[in-house]
């Protein structure tokens, strides 16, 4: 018995904010109870619990009348599951077994509710002693071995099953406190909780208000667990010969009976087994059912399908896609016509379409947009490490000269590093927390360049000195926990230019950050930038960290690039009306007393973009032109492209 | 590190104290007389007054509670009253045949739970539905009926294994092995099945996050990434339920000793639930649970060892 289930509740306890209140309302539940798995488990349960209540409605026939002379036969029409050694009808026994199982069972979760409730919300609710008592009271009784304790308490009571299993629901309230616990935690820290305080309502009314009903489901699930967990105790205690004594049918007394028969009527086991097994697959059918986690998805091993172009074929990219920019070096980096898909439940959806944009060797483009418009996908299909489910489904990438857009894990873990590096937004979840700084820089070193470990360790240290951390000797044996925002950015820089890599793709490197600790990381980078000739791809939604930083801007709007210029021509010239209203709501140089301008409306989510400009629902200046064609970039001045019908006027109305 | 291996010893003690004091207060609870309960009702009024002078039973409850604190702290469990013989020497001479399960047990499921749900996580696909399928059953198999079922299949009906018999470790670690494959398989699946499905989930966390991200982009490869990197993330809430499942196991046993006639401490519960022999029952609770915190501590001792995270609190 206990075994697995015992320790769900328990994987169930430690509750995140976002699980314990996802799913709150009761439609909600009703809404996911109506899930295939979910209704098989409900019907079959629904039929335990007629067996419970009027088992003669169920059964063929009398559960104790014996046959002996049709002892231990197979399944036939006339016994469904056969007989057992005194000839009784099995399926009729396994019905009227039912009864005592759900009731002992009910015990147990109903006891593990009342006290696991109270006490989580209470432990949950006033942080502090109480806190802490409760939380170990949940510890102890998860370092009790249940089973022992139980029969213990079975013996003391005359063998009262339902007594023996209160004992149990005692011990697995455990789970319910913690869980309890963590969720009242998770939704007291809410806004709402607060207003309410503010209002004054007592802390009880809190509680019973907005606490009860959001811990609902987690409460719910953990409950179908408890259920689930308290049948296979049930079964268990049953087949120890606690319960209703013989001739009384239990159904793990029937599998004590199959036993003694093993050798010559193996299908003895099967009835009860299968019982058992599918209450307790139908009670955790139902929590999972309940919980409706999302499904995660993990990067994989094989290249993207090729779809379009040719893949992985070396030539010089066409410069004719930078129409009109400024004449200069071949591109290191050219996207070309780059259109991702992901596959969803409803087919598939474009998070890209046909992007192109161009990075030159040691330039600094910035990559700029409202969260949602697809600068984070660009980045990642640059790098090759688009989520699964998404793919590269047209266009290509040229590195250097050779189309990537297609290429395998394998190919890509080559390219990485040595080639092309990325950075990540939040530097203290970027590093890997179990390893030190020392680990992880000498392995990326020695994986880039041939160097013992010892020379590793020097370059380690070497290049630590190099993004200006002061000791780089003491940060060596540091971990990713005990350093500061900025330093571990320092840090993840530093990782990335271990295969010196010729293009550094920096997503927000500087968003989580202090604002002083934000203009640092951004010297940082040019000086390195001096240093190395090495270009920067800064992906952000920040124009005061591209006027710092960048040449030149590419600005994207629903997975489209909508303008793209010089960074000095577009602040002086934007030439599309969204990178005017970006740069309107950017908060330099506005008057203190003035409201900050904001953009109505929001960005489009892929699969619901409009057929013609994807900025029309949004745009001040729309017309009926706008919406009725799709837009072509435009030229309002050389260098400079637009995605808009009025780009030159704009343009022009802008620099007078 | 030695500050924190001390203050959790000195954790354990209370939990102790609160689990024989709980143990106490449970035969206290007993409708009607102990004694009665114990000797059964047709005892003669002599035996029954015998008895409750050897137990003390007429003394105030709280010098009751404190001889019986005071005889635990000497280590004196009491004796059965079934053989009067020390319960402290009945329970060490059964602990072995379940501790050998029970660990064993663990370090399998640890082992197969943890490749299958990496394996879940990392390849995906179909394999990933067949062990999520698998592993969801798993977890609600009783493990005394998957025990006779093995009996059923591999000892009648291939003939490969035995199903009764046990011969200790110390004496011969292969027969040992040969008796108690089927046990071990029959508690150790529901287990594997739960570890498998930790482990897939936390796989998958790991695979998703950050820092996995970072070290695709400094270019290292897939292999480090996963088994160095991903692999050692994986472990720490992979070990916490491993903590968990010992408890579950040592429950399990109780009941598979049973199905394979095992000498254990599961045996001997039942046969002291059978006799209501309190005294070896409440020292089985007291001695299980300290086993108990025991695997605790080496589960925390392993997390110092994992996360640098935690050897900083």
């Amino acid at each position: 018995m206990s075994q697995a289930t015992e320790e769900e509740m328990k994987d169930a306890a430690p509750v995140t904010p976002e699980q314990a209140s996802a799913p709150r309302r009761g439609s909600d539940l009703l809404r996911r109870l109506r899930q295939p798995t979910a209704v098989v488990a409900l019907v079959w349960l629904a039929l335990l619990v007629i067996a419970s209540v009027a088992p003669s409605l169920l059964a063929p026939q009398d559960p104790l009348t014996q046959n002996l002379p049709m002892g231990l036969q197979s399944p036939s029409w006339e016994h469904w599951l056969g007989t057992d050694r005194l000839g009784r009808d099995m399926l009729s026994r396994v019905i009227f077994g039912t009864g005592a199982v759900m009731i002992a069972t009910v015990t147990a979760v109903a006891v593990a509710v009342l006290i696991g409730l109270p006490l989580g919300l209470i432990a949950g609710y006033s942080s502090g002693a109480w806190d802490t008592v409760i939380s170990r009271i949940a510890d102890g009784l998860f370092s009790l071995p249940a089973i022992i304790i139980v029969l213990a308490a079975a013996s003391l009571f005359g063998n009262d099953l339902t007594m023996a299993m209160s004992v149990f629901g005692v011990i697995i309230s455990a789970g319910f406190i913690r869980l309890v616990r963590a969720s009242t935690k998770a939704i007291r820290s809410e806004l709402f909780i607060d207003a309410g305080r503010v209002q004054g309502l007592s802390s009880s009314r809190i509680a019973l208000r907005h606490i009860l009903p959001n811990i609902l489901t987690p409460v719910v699930v953990q409950t179908t667990l408890g259920l689930g967990l308290g049948c296979l105790a049930v079964a268990g205690l049953t087949f120890l010969g606690l319960g209703p004594p013989p001739p009384a049918p239990t159904w793990g007394g029937m599998v004590t009976d199959a036993t003694q028969v093993l050798v010559v009527a193996p299908w003895q086991m099967v009835p009860p087994g299968l019982v058992i097994i599918l209450t307790v697959l139908s009670f955790n059918f139902l929590g999972d059912a309940l919980t409706d986690r999302p499904v995660k998805r993990i990067p994989r091993r094989r290249s993207t399908p090729r779809r379009a172009g040719t893949p992985g074929n070396s030539r010089t990219p066409v410069v004719e896609p930078l129409a009109g920019s400024e004449p200069g070096p071949a591109p290191l980096l050219a996207v070309e016509g780059l259109t991702v898909t992901a596959s969803g439940p409803s087919g598939d959806v474009e998070l890209l379409h046909e992007v192109s944009f161009a990075v030159r060797p040691g330039e600094s483009v910035a990559l700029v947009g409202e969260s949602g418009c697809g600068k984070s996908v660009t980045s990642r299909a640059v790098l090759g490490m688009l989520s699964e489910g998404a793919q590269v489904s047209g266009g290509q990438v040229f590195l250097e000269g050779r189309d990537v857009a297609r290429l395998s894990e394998r190919q890509w873990t080559s390219i990485r590093g040595s080639q092309i590096a990325y950075i990540a937004q939040e530097p203290l979840v970027a590093l890997d927390p179990c390893f030190s700084v020392q680990s992880l820089l000498i392995e990326a070193l020695r994986r880039h360049n041939k160097l013992s470990r010892s020379q590793a360790r020097e370059e380690a240290i070497k290049l630590l000195a190099r993004v200006g951390i002061p000791h780089p000797e003491s940060m060596l044996k540091r971990f990713p926990h005990q350093l500061s925002g900025g330093t571990a950015q320092r840090v993840a820089i530093a990782l990335a230019l271990t295969g010196s890599p010729r293009l550094l793709i920096a997503d927000e490197p500087t968003t989580a950050l202090d604002v002083t600790v934000q203009a640092e990381i951004l010297d940082l980078l040019r000086g390195l930038q001096a240093e190395t000739g090495m270009a920067v791809l800064l992906v952000t939604h920040d124009f005061g960290v591209v006027a710092d930083f960048c040449s030149r801007a590419v600005v994207m709007y629903a997975g489209q690039v909508i303008e793209q210029a010089p960074v000095a021509e577009l602040f002086a010239a934007p030439s599309h009306p969204y990178t005017k209203l970006l740069l309107a709501a950017t908060p330099h140089d506005v008057d203190r007393d003035q409201e900050l301008p904001t953009i109505p409306g929001v960005v489009p989510s892929p699969g619901q973009w409009p057929g013609g400009c994807h900025f029309a629902s949004r745009c001040p200046r729309v017309v009926s032109a706008c919406t009725t064609q799709t837009i072509e970039l435009a030229t309002p001045a050389p260098g400079h492209l637009s995605r808009c019908l009025f780009a030159d006027e704009e343009h022009v109305t802008e620099r007078i | 590190m030695r500050r924190i291996i001390i203050n959790r010893v000195l954790l354990a003690i209370p939990m102790l104290w609160v689990v024989a004091t709980f143990m106490f207060v449970l035969l206290q609870l007993v409708p009607g007389d102990s004694a009665v309960a114990i000797l059964g009702e047709g005892a003669t009024p002599e035996r029954v007054a015998a008895l409750r002078g050897q137990m003390g039973l007429n003394d105030p409850v709280l010098t009751q509670y404190l001889n019986w604190m005071g005889s635990l702290l000497t280590g004196d469990f009491g004796k059965s009253t079934m053989s009067g013989e020390s319960v402290l020497s009945i329970l060490n001479k059964r602990a072995p045949v379940t501790l050998s399960l029970a660990i064993t047990a663990v370090l399998v499921s640890f082992a197969v739970g943890t490749v299958l749900g990496v394996v879940a996580a990392v390849f995906g696909g179909w394999l990933d539905r067949v062990i999520r399928i698998v592993t969801g059953v798993g977890v609600a198999v009783p493990n005394f009926w998957l025990g006779s079922a093995l009996v059923v299949v591999v000892s009648v009906g291939l003939g490969w294994l035995p199903s009764v018999g046990y011969v200790p470790f110390a004496k011969s670690p292969g027969e040992w092995l040969y008796f108690m494959i089927l046990p071990i398989t029959a508690i150790a699946a529901a287990s594997v099945a739960a570890i498998a499905r930790q482990a897939r989930a936390a796989m998958q966390g790991a695979l998703q996050s950050e820092y996995v991200q970072t070290l695709r982009g400094a270019g290292l490869p897939r292999r480090s990434i996963i088994f160095k990197h991903a692999l050692r993330n994986t472990s720490i809430p992979v070990v916490t339920i491993v903590g968990w499942q010992f408890v579950s196991l040592l429950g399990g046993a109780v009941l598979v000793e049973r199905v394979f006639a095992l000498p254990g401490l599961g045996a001997l519960t039942v046969q002291a639930t059978a006799s209501s022999d309190f005294p070896v029952l409440q020292g089985m609770v007291i001695y299980t649970t300290a086993m108990v915190l025991i695997v605790n501590l080496l589960v925390d001792l392993s997390y110092l060892w994992l996360s640098p995270k935690v050897r900083d609190q």
